[in-house]
């Protein structure tokens, strides 16, 4: 009896490695709210006199042609002001700046700190001080120094606030990295699964886990409610600020048909750099709002079981992968039929959730999707689409993996068999390690083999490992850096 | 580099709703710039540019009918394309049946 109970534990738990996909699936399923329940009944042609704030740090590659391509912005140019706030760059930032200072008198505004280096949130705190003292602005646009906004973008965000009720609204950032590497592809093709898709579901059911950093557009009135600050405490002051801004009862938009193209790191030093700290933000907003997780209230749907399905769904993943993979190799030693049937029902989940969502992405935004269908497809790793494949057309696989011996004359028997299913079992879990190592590769210099195996191993095991990674830095208490993501202003709007 | 959460902004009041449609009216008086513990810093940035110290205010402008016009057409042709997501997601759906009915046939 005691037997059944453990075997059945560990059918569950092994199974239970799916769930982060059938959350992903159900998220999907509700994007088709989003025809009905986007916000548009609600808009107006209000043109709000709109601030455009731009925290900068040695940003001199990019800022030019960020703030030519503001001024080109299909706005008002008497409803847009420009502040740079330059945090105590060492580049040429200020030069770039007085140049165009001189060319916009009173539309281009450059403020200089002269001590830096403590991070966006305090950069931006700097200028929305000076901002909500002239009560000129009406609404606050907060965006990267290496973003590029379509010329309609900023236009089709503003319509929105003419709703008295919507205290923020972002838009859809899309990679847009001019001859960007693979890795770039791969950010291309999850900005549609987390943004275009995400975005669109968690609007839907009304509550937007976060705005943009590169593209938040705040009424005045959110802004002097949430204080006037932005939050400093953590490394996610855009998702407290989305947090905040709900909690205080006021609805977030987000507003797929506004495009902001921005640069994304092209090796993979760079991305985990940066997705350690998103990831480690998270961490931290999921330790703040401990109150708030699966506890409906009034004024807010932060607290919906849905909300918290599809935020866990995410930041306990590699958990979840990790003990899905623990009771398959348990079940292996204690019953390896059920083993084997629990791999089988876990990958064929995956493998129709991965065609679903897959297929849904890259119909939502065809024209990344013709760019980057190939790292869609790659999206799970050579090694996880094999075992897909394995589960879902077992006798194909069988033919393959036969055919394959005749050629190399290597024959596994019984024993490598069960060696190989062990490890098909264990790869659930040990793909984040492997993509560990392909960071490391990287750090080591052999970019182009850490490549390769990224295609191997996979681009979501990756993002997997960096959320483990934030657990692990979060429980060593390591030190919160800013550390800043390297542009190089190779970025374009894409046609 | 852990900073204590900052204070809020003294003398903003909590709610306020604003008419985005009216024409600016500029304050009756030079534009105070009150900045809570990065006064000095500030102070210099006005002084060598905000539009507000280098007297600099913008041109008056409100919505127009052609603002209006545009705006509903754009709502229009993003609410059709809205509509359209209800048929990828069918075309998705139809995507995961033909790989079930072809697993079925596989084994049959």
């Amino acid at each position: 009896m005691a037997r059944d109970v453990l075997l059945w534990v560990l059918v569950a738990l092994a199974v239970g490695g799916a769930a982060p996909l059938l959350a992903g699936i159900y998220q999907h399923l509700l994007i088709g709210l989003h025809a009905r329940r986007n916000h548009l009944d609600a808009c107006g042609p209000g043109l709000p006199r709109t601030a455009v704030l731009i925290p900068a740090w040695n940003e001199a590659a990019v800022l030019e042609t960020t703030i030519d391509q503001l001024l080109r912005l299909d706005y008002p140019a008497d409803r847009l002001r420009i502040y740079v706030v330059d945090d105590a760059s060492t580049d040429e930032t200020p030069a770039v700046m007085a140049a165009r200072m001189a060319q916009h008198p009173g539309q281009v505004v450059h403020l200089r700190r002269e001590k830096g280096g403590e991070g966006k949130a305090h950069t931006l705190n700097h200028g929305l001080a000076l901002i909500l003292a002239d009560p000129w602005m009406e609404a606050l646009l907060i965006m990267d120094a290496d973003v590029v906004y379509e010329p309609a973008s900023l236009r089709k965000m503003a319509r929105h606030l003419a709703d008295p009720d919507v205290g923020s609204v972002t838009a859809y950032i899309k990679e847009g990295t001019e001859g960007g590497t693979y890795l770039n592809r791969f950010v291309a093709y999850e900005y549609i699964t987390a943004q275009a898709a995400a975005r669109r579901t968690q609007h839907s059911i009304g509550a937007i886990a976060c705005l943009a950093g590169g593209a938040q557009l705040h009424s005045r009135a959110n802004l002097e409610a949430l204080g006037g600050r932005i939050d400093t405490s953590t490394l996610a002051e855009d998702t407290i600020t989305t947090f905040e801004t709900q909690l205080a009862g006021r609805k977030v938009v987000f507003e797929p048909h506004a495009i902001v193209w921005a640069e994304e790191p092209g090796d993979i030093t760079g991305l985990w750099k940066q997705r350690l700290r998103w990831a480690r933000g998270n961490v931290q907003v999921t330790r703040r709002y401990r109150k708030l997780w699966f506890r409906p209230a009034s004024g807010h749907r932060l607290g919906s079981a849905t909300f918290a399905l599809f935020w866990f769904a995410t930041t306990l993943l590699p958990l979840v992968m990790i003990t899905s993979s623990l009771a398959l190799v348990a079940l292996w030693f204690l019953d390896r039929d059920l083993s084997t049937r629990a791999f089988s029902a876990l990958w064929i989940i995956n493998a129709l959730g991965f065609v679903f969502t897959t297929t849904f992405s890259l119909l939502l935004d065809p024209s990344t999707a013709r760019r980057v269908w190939k790292e869609a497809v790659l999206f799970p790793g050579v090694v996880s689409l094999l075992v897909i494949l394995h589960a879902c057309f077992p006798a194909l696989f069988r033919s393959g993996a036969e055919g394959l011996s005749d050629l190399t004359g290597i024959r596994l028997g019984r024993t490598g068999g069960d060696l190989f299913l062990l490890a098909a079992y264990l790869w659930v879990a040990l793909c984040m390690v492997a993509a560990w190592l392909t960071k490391r590769l990287d750090q080591a210099g052999f970019r182009r083999l850490a490549g390769v195996l990224v295609y191997v191993v996979g681009f979501g095991p990756l993002l997997c490992a960096v959320t483990f990674a934030a657990y692990v830095a979060e429980a060593r208490g390591a030190e919160q850096r800013w550390d800043k993501t390297v542009k190089t202003g190779k970025v374009a709007v894409r046609t | 580099m852990t900073s204590p959460p900052d204070p809020p902004v003294p003398g903003y009041p909590q709610r306020r709703v604003l008419d985005l449609t009216a024409p600016y009216e500029p304050p009756p008086v030079a534009v105070p710039v009150a900045v809570p513990d990065v006064a000095s810093d500030v102070a210099s940035d006005v002084a060598s540019g905000s539009p507000a110290a280098s007297g600099a205010l913008p041109v008056r402008s409100a919505v127009t009918d052609e603002d209006r016009r545009r705006t509903e057409d754009d709502i229009a042709a993003d609410r059709r394309a809205e509509r359209r997501l209800v048929a990828w997601e069918l075309l998705a759906l139809l995507a995961v049946v033909a790989i079930v009915l072809a697993r079925q046939l596989w084994l049959a």
